[in-house]
């Protein structure tokens, strides 16, 4: 049940809205409202002040980014999944942010989540975090203190949390331009819809069909959501084949903490992010 | 004649009232001056009580009144169990009027599970209860728990009540032990199997609620509840747990979202609102959460079954035995005892003709929520069995899983069949119902998409369930024997207004089935009255007759009977009124779309409306006929009836992680004689999902100590609609010949067959890596140690 009263505040700018944050200990940010009203109803949190962050405007939207040679794209924080699920730059250039986005909740769910939103919550939980990894995102933040840009791999914090402090707001998440082609896969928990396992790959392949460059990122019941540094060895300088993917399967689940979860165990789940990273691979090196 | 609205597939009449959100449930209702309570929850599954302290609890802001259980006694008697195992001896928690008791609404000194009530609190509003809640001290001794009937049934093992020794509810079996066994003995194939039809939690969409008011003038109550028997439980509230008579209590059960089963029995909160209602004063109101209801509302299934089945190598089944270990939870539920026994262990022969079969069934009580019906109970549980062990004969000896079923089935020609276990088949058209759903399948052709699959990393398999699903409680003497403690006739009034407006009352209450609109489609088919100018009423005790409730199928075909049958009286009263009018004999009379006339003169006539207005008036009606039209029925069927169908479920499994996708599913039903082919497919289609939920994902979890894991809809999986396909629906007809309409119960039989039908298909695809049998929910995980039991 929701709690009989909560104080709401919609601030228009990203500095009162810090503001209410520094001031107010019992504040909580809100974006799409979707794990926060659940949680409240389910009493897991024990929040006194919402600040809705729906009317900063500045936090919403996909920009592209043309610097000289550099290209990239900039999300506002707020933008919700179901657009980066259909963004055609995405689609081209980072297929799998845009196909965790798709592969997030069903349609209600990523209408109204936003990725600040995803990534502040569900942490390495959300299909998100594996793509940001793989995609070598970086997060933008404003807090009372200043503003920061974190990369991926430091924002998943080991204790299944992020490196946000109370105050924090993210504000946009960066995307470089590789030239990575990338893709995201999911094990889906039938009753959450969350990702038991998520796995992106990213690979460039040279002109003679060698991996160039490559990153892979795990989300869901892990620990923490990071790379695969085990199995990008296993793939990094030689031809993506079905020997080298074979060996990245087999050494995919190396250093990857389970969480506990009714739903599979850890020898499975470790199995089946083998085969899920195999398979992975394979569509990137087809097409 | 050919009907011109029975049977046709008329849109819902309740659906725009449930679209656009203005059909209130419990939850809705607000009354001024109400109050809310809420119901402090054992913690443990299994503890004495030392002491409660509700002193700090009662000066909490905004608190009206809070109780313990010792606040009951001598107040308020045990909850009833009605339907207990027939025929047998039986144990259960003591109640004074000497019937079987189901535990006091709150424990005072023991309790047994972790819904088991402890204390309630009233407030003026509802986070004033819980949070007085939390301030309700309670010191508990924990004991160990039991949580399987297996361990319950131990020597020694923790006694739950002190009248029911080794925690044995029953020992009950049915069908012929001797000749069972002698028939394995000899048998040239015996095929074994052990299994658990896991315990599910039936998720209807609302919650339970209860709401009570009291006048102090008039000592009357108005309870508002969602159930699916207001009746009955108003019989037993008055009766069995309060002490007040009869007509000072009147039950309405408003819209009801869903029930599959839970919401027919009388639960600790009902009772409990109308005490506090009394006490106070004031309306008192009690609405269950998500979790809450999955923590004390009854589940379903959680047979633990060891089953054997002999037969020829040429395919014929010569005998099926079954031992079973029922889990029926820490008190016997309202019916949970006779589900638990009857209604699985009669039903394991299925379509298939058995010469020797037998079943016992041991009902043990355990430290975990009460056991009742979910959708399909028991006949479900029967036939995932026995479809799984047809199967398993079949491999073993090397026949096609169709045809050994082709060579068992119980034929047209010999009904009415006896099973040897106590059901009588009224009609059904088995061999007919598989072959056109092979047909549907392309049975024939599976073998070459088989290969295909497999050449695609996948594996495909097809599963097979033919079963026949007992409905229509049911003929009252019948159910006495069976152990049910009261009758299971139904109840229909119809009033034919000056208006030309119908009126019906009938016992029967629907909880998504569609009565107003199908029990409609009957009157006016009969009178020739548009469906729009009828109203069905029913769920206020006030003003409708008694009657059992819904549950078990049977409200189409025990209450639509009923009133087919007022249909009759009406229209005989009618004629009467109708050739007087036209200076005719009644014996002349011809009634045809709603007007009566005299044979061969069609113009010399009087519609149903003027002879109905002529009755109102009264100026000018024959002898002996009285004013008005009106009429009631109480009908008792003669027997059951018995719909039946055949499954066919195509998965694919994706045998590196264990995934299974469902491709198609088909499900060729007899449901007897349809009165709306769009309501049956509705029930067809929720049903079948029932099954596959529980086939795919579905699993009550408690861990040892007896606390229920999945107590939230984020650990408890459903199916989803996204993730299910099509369903290929067809069917056959076979009325039955125990009621006039020819209807049989079609609530339940979408659910029966699809576990046998996805578990078979399962196996079948895994045939290669010697899987014989893998228990419900199928999950990935499971699916792949089945494949490498080994690990990977
Ligand atoms: C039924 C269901 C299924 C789901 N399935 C999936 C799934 O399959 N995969 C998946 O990844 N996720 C899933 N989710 C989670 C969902 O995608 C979102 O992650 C979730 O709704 C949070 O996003 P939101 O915008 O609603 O945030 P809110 O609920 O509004 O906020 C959650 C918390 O995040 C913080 N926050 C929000 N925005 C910011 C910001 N800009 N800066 C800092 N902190 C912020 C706040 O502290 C806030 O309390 C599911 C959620 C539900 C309810």
């Amino acid at each position: 049940m929701l709690p009989s009263t909560l104080n709401y505040a919609a601030p228009t700018t990203l500095g009162a809205a810090v503001d209410l944050l520094a001031t107010h200990p019992d504040a909580v940010f809100t974006a799409g409202s979707y794990r926060l009203l659940i949680d409240l109803k389910m009493q897991r949190i024990d929040a006194g002040t919402l600040v809705d962050l729906r009317k900063l405007s500045e936090l919403y939207g996909i920009a592209s980014v043309e610097d000289g040679a550099e290209y990239g794209v900039e999300i506002g924080a707020m933008t919700a999944l179901s657009t980066l699920a259909s963004d055609v730059r995405l689609l081209a250039h980072y297929g799998a942010l845009a196909e965790a986005a798709s592969e997030t909740g069903d349609a209600q769910i990523r209408n109204m989540a936003a990725l600040g939103g995803t990534l502040a919550y569900d942490a390495s939980a959300g299909d998100v975090a594996a793509a940001l990894l793989a995609l070598d995102a970086v997060i933008h933040t404003h807090h009372s203190k200043g503003q920061r840009s974190l990369d991926a791999a430091d924002f998943f914090t080991s204790d299944g949390k992020t490196a946000l402090r109370h105050d924090e707001i993210i504000t946009m998440v960066a995307l470089p331009s590789t030239g990575a082609r990338s893709v995201y896969a999911k094990f889906t928990h039938p009753a959450t819809l969350e990702a038991i396992i998520g796995v992106a790959a990213a690979v460039t392949l040279d002109d003679a069909g060698r991996v160039a460059a490559c990153r892979l990122g795990v989300c869901g019941s892990v620990a923490q959501a990071k790379r695969l540094s085990a199995a990008e060895a296993a793939i990094l300088g030689g031809a993506l084949d079905e020997t080298s993917i074979a060996r990245a399967a087999a050494s995919a689940a190396d250093g990857v903490e389970w969480l506990p979860s009714l739903q599979a165990s850890a020898e499975y789940r470790a199995h089946r992010l083998g085969v899920m990273t195999a398979r992975a691979l394979r569509r990137l090196v087809k097409a | 004649m050919a009907n011109k609205v029975f049977g046709k597939p008329i849109k819902r009449k309740e659906d725009p009232a449930f679209i656009q959100g203005a059909a209130p449930f419990v939850a809705d209702m607000h009354l001024p001056g109400m109050a809310h309570m809420e119901i402090l929850r054992s913690p443990h599954a299994h503890a004495r009580i030392r002491s409660i302290d509700t002193s700090e609890a009662a000066k909490m802001p905004g608190v009206l009144k809070v109780i313990s259980g010792h606040d009951l006694v001598g107040r308020m008697k045990p909850l009833p169990c009605v339907w207990i195992p027939g025929g047998v001896e039986s144990h259960f928690p003591l109640h004074p009027q000497d019937i079987p008791g189901a535990g006091m609404p709150l424990q005072t000194d023991h309790v047994r599970f972790i819904g088991d009530g402890v204390a309630a609190v009233v407030a003026e509003t509802r986070y004033q209860a819980m949070d007085a809640l939390r301030a309700i001290r309670v010191e508990y001794d924990v004991l160990p728990a039991v949580i399987t009937p297996e361990a319950a049934l131990v020597e020694n093992a923790p006694l739950l009540h002190d009248s029911v020794p080794g925690n044995l509810n029953a020992y009950w079996t049915c069908g012929d032990q001797p000749s069972t066994d002698a028939a394995i003995a000899d048998a040239e194939v015996v095929v074994e199997l052990d299994l658990l039809n896991q315990r599910t939690i039936n998720s209807p969409i609302e919650p339970r609620g209860a709401l009570a008011t009291f006048d102090p003038v008039t000592d009357e109550f108005v309870l508002y509840a969602s159930t699916q028997s207001p009746h009955n439980h108003r019989l037993i509230l008055c009766y069995y747990v309060l002490n007040i008579p009869l007509n000072k209590l009147r039950i309405i059960a408003p819209n009801v979202g869903g029930s599959f089963g839970t919401k027919g029995y009388v639960y600790p909160d009902m009772p409990l609102v109308l005490f506090m209602a009394r006490e106070l004063k004031r309306p008192v109101k009690w609405q269950d959460s998500r979790q809450g209801y999955m923590r004390s509302t009854v589940q379903g299934r959680d047979h633990k079954q060891r089953a054997v089945l002999a037969g020829t190598r040429d395919g014929k089944i010569t005998a099926l035995h079954c031992t079973s270990h029922a889990n029926l939870g820490a008190y016997p539920s309202t019916i949970g005892p006779g589900v638990a026994t009857a209604m699985m262990g009669r039903s394991i022969t299925g379509p298939y003709a058995i010469p020797a079969a037998f079943c016992e069934v041991y009902a043990a009580f355990t430290n975990t929520v009460p056991l009742g019906a979910q959708r399909g109970s028991g006949r479900s549980e029967a036939t995932f069995m026995t479809e799984r062990l047809v199967d398993l004969f079949a491999a073993e000896i090397g026949m096609d899983p169709a045809e050994v079923r082709r060579r068992n089935f119980v034929q047209p020609g010999d009904m009415p069949y006896d099973n040897g276990l106590g059901w009588l088949y009224d009609s059904g058209d088995y061999p007919e119902l598989l072959e056109r759903a092979l047909k549907h399948a392309g049975y024939d052709d599976l073998p070459a998409l088989k290969e295909e699959a497999k050449a695609r990393g996948r594996r495909m398999g097809v599963g097979l369930a033919s079963f026949v699903a007992v409905s229509g409680v049911g003929p009252s003497p019948r159910m006495a024997k069976e152990g049910m403690l009261g009758g299971t006739w139904e109840a229909a009034s119809i009033r034919c207004e000056p208006t030309g407006d119908v009126v019906a009352t009938i016992g029967s209450k629907p909880h998504g089935q569609s009565h107003d609109t199908v029990f409609a489609q009957i009157i006016s088919e009969r009178l020739g009255v548009a469906v729009d100018r009828i109203s069905i009423r029913h769920s206020d005790t006030l003003g409708t007759p008694f009657g059992q409730g819904s549950y078990g199928s049977r409200s189409f075909s025990m209450a639509g009977p009923a009133l087919y049958l007022t249909c009759d009286k009406i229209l005989q009263k009618a004629c009467l009124a109708a050739a007087h009018k036209l200076n005719a004999s009644p014996d002349e009379m011809i009634f045809e779309n709603g007007r009566f006339y005299v044979d061969g003169q069609l113009e010399r006539g009087i519609t149903l409306l003027e002879t109905t207005l002529a009755l109102w008036y009264a100026w000018d009606i024959p002898d002996g006929v009285e004013p008005c039209l009106e009429a009631t029925t109480f009908w008792d069927a003669p027997d059951f009836n018995y719909p039946s169908g055949a499954q066919v479920a195509l998965v694919e499994v994706d045998p590196e992680t264990g995934e299974v996708e469902l491709k198609r599913f088909i499900a060729v039903s007899d449901v007897g004689v349809v009165g709306n082919p769009m309501v049956m497919e509705g029930q067809l289609h929720g049903g079948i999902v029932h099954g596959l939920g529980q086939a795919l994902f579905e699993q009550a979890i408690y861990d040892a100590d007896g606390n229920l894991i999945s107590d939230t809809l984020e650990r408890y999986a459903l199916p989803k609609a996204a993730g299910l396909p099509h369903f290929e629906l067809d069917f056959v007809t076979s009325p039955t010949p125990h009621n006039p309409l020819g209807v049989k119960g079609a609530g339940e039989i979408g659910t029966v067959g699809a576990t046998a039908a996805v578990g078979n298909a399962i196996c079948d695809a895994l045939r290669e890596y010697g899987v014989r049998h893998i228990d419900m929910p199928f999950t990935p995980e499971k699916v792949w140690r089945a494949i490498h039991p080994h690990g990977g």
